[in-house]
């Protein structure tokens, strides 16, 4: 298995899961990281996607991230190598911006792109470090390249409804760094030992029941791990949509 | 049996806020139903008629009940039932 210094990691979204997960995984020696998002920076942002400033205000992401990370102070290690990529991940370029990667960090805010990126990453044998925050709530998961329990062993698929975002219900910036945190220890422990890694899934509660580790197993009929979801058919990522903050969720 | 149901965040509108509660019930079924006569709405939440909702997990204690017997898993007095759904933003 690659190393941290000789990892070359993909980072999909470059919003709030995105910014502590880079920012400690460059600050440990990684090598080399790609950051793919087509979006700009925002004042809605800044509390919570910290490798932006307020001068970064309309920016496109990616650059405005690149610039912060290459930045760091690296005192044992060489400049790390920073790309960019400015588009959204979508299932037709998706083989393409993975490959040469060694490592997946899905820091996208969508569960659409989050299930886009499950699946790419496992049809394309590559290890993914899943998570997602709304509110006052988050969950991480690592999954390994081609074994173990892959994100829709746990959370199956998409929901027929309309499901929250941080966009419309909010989200509180502490959670994203709790969880973004975790997303760099897993990709770290990923790298070195996917074995072991693979199939934790942590769940954040700021409010009082704070942090909890649940070990899960490759479920039995997934249909990633069985092979039914053998290509990035659009419209398996057409069934849910971002809901407004001003209704409630039908989903959870 | 008294068993302690942890909920999350997006569901505590239904719970008047509350982020554990008690109900009565020798299985997971029947904690639901409990839960949906204290805290009505909260059965369609979490199950349809094809069984729990796809993106949503429910931990007998720490194990999902997918792994044990679904939602006819046995509960004991003062085991706990955590709800975990799969959360979207980033």
């Amino acid at each position: 298995m690659t190393g941290l210094a000789q990892a070359r990691v993909l980072v999909i979204g470059c919003g709030g899961l995105a910014a502590s997960a880079t920012r400690a995984l460059v600050e440990a020696g990684l090598r080399a990281l790609t950051l793919v998002d087509d979006d700009r920076v925002d004042l809605s942002n800044l509390h919570r996607q910290t490798l932006f400033r307020t001068e970064d205000l309309g920016r496109s992401k990616v650059e405005a991230a690149a610039e912060a990370l290459r930045a760091l102070p690296r005192p044992h290690a060489a400049p790390v190598q920073v790309e960019t990529r400015t588009t959204r991940f979508l299932p037709d370029n998706a083989e393409t911006l993975l490959a040469g990667h060694d490592l997946v960090i899905d820091g996208t805010d969508n569960l659409a792109s989050k299930f886009l990126v499950a699946d790419a990453a496992r049809l394309a044998r590559i290890p993914a470090v899943h998570g997602g925050v709304v509110r006052w709530t988050g969950w991480a998961l690592a999954s390994a390249a081609s074994q173990g329990p892959c994100m829709r062993c746990v959370f199956e698929d998409l929901p027929a409804g309309r499901v929250e975002t941080c966009a419309g219900a909010g989200v509180v910036g502490p959670v994203v760094g709790v969880v973004s945190a975790l997303s760099a220890a897993l990709a770290v422990d990923l790298l070195a030992r996917a074995d072991v890694a693979a199939g934790r899934l942590y769940s954040y509660d700021a409010l009082g029941r704070g942090l909890r580790q649940t070990r899960v197993r490759a479920r039995s009929g997934c249909p990633l791990c069985d092979g039914q979801v053998a290509d990035l058919n659009i419209s398996r990522y057409m069934t849910c949509r971002p809901f407004p903050s001003n209704q409630e969720s039908p989903c959870p | 049996m008294s068993i302690t149901v942890r909920i999350p965040t997006p569901l505590r509108t239904l719970t008047e806020g509350e982020d554990e509660v008690s109900v009565e019930g020798g299985n997971v079924a029947q904690v639901i139903d409990a839960l949906e006569a204290a805290h009505p709405g909260l059965k369609d939440r979490l199950v349809d008629d094809k069984g729990v909702r796809r993106f949503v997990n429910l931990y007998a204690n720490d194990e999902d009940i997918r792994f044990l017997d679904g939602l006819e898993t046995p509960l004991a007095d003062g085991d706990t039932l955590s709800i975990i759904p799969a959360i979207a933003g980033g």
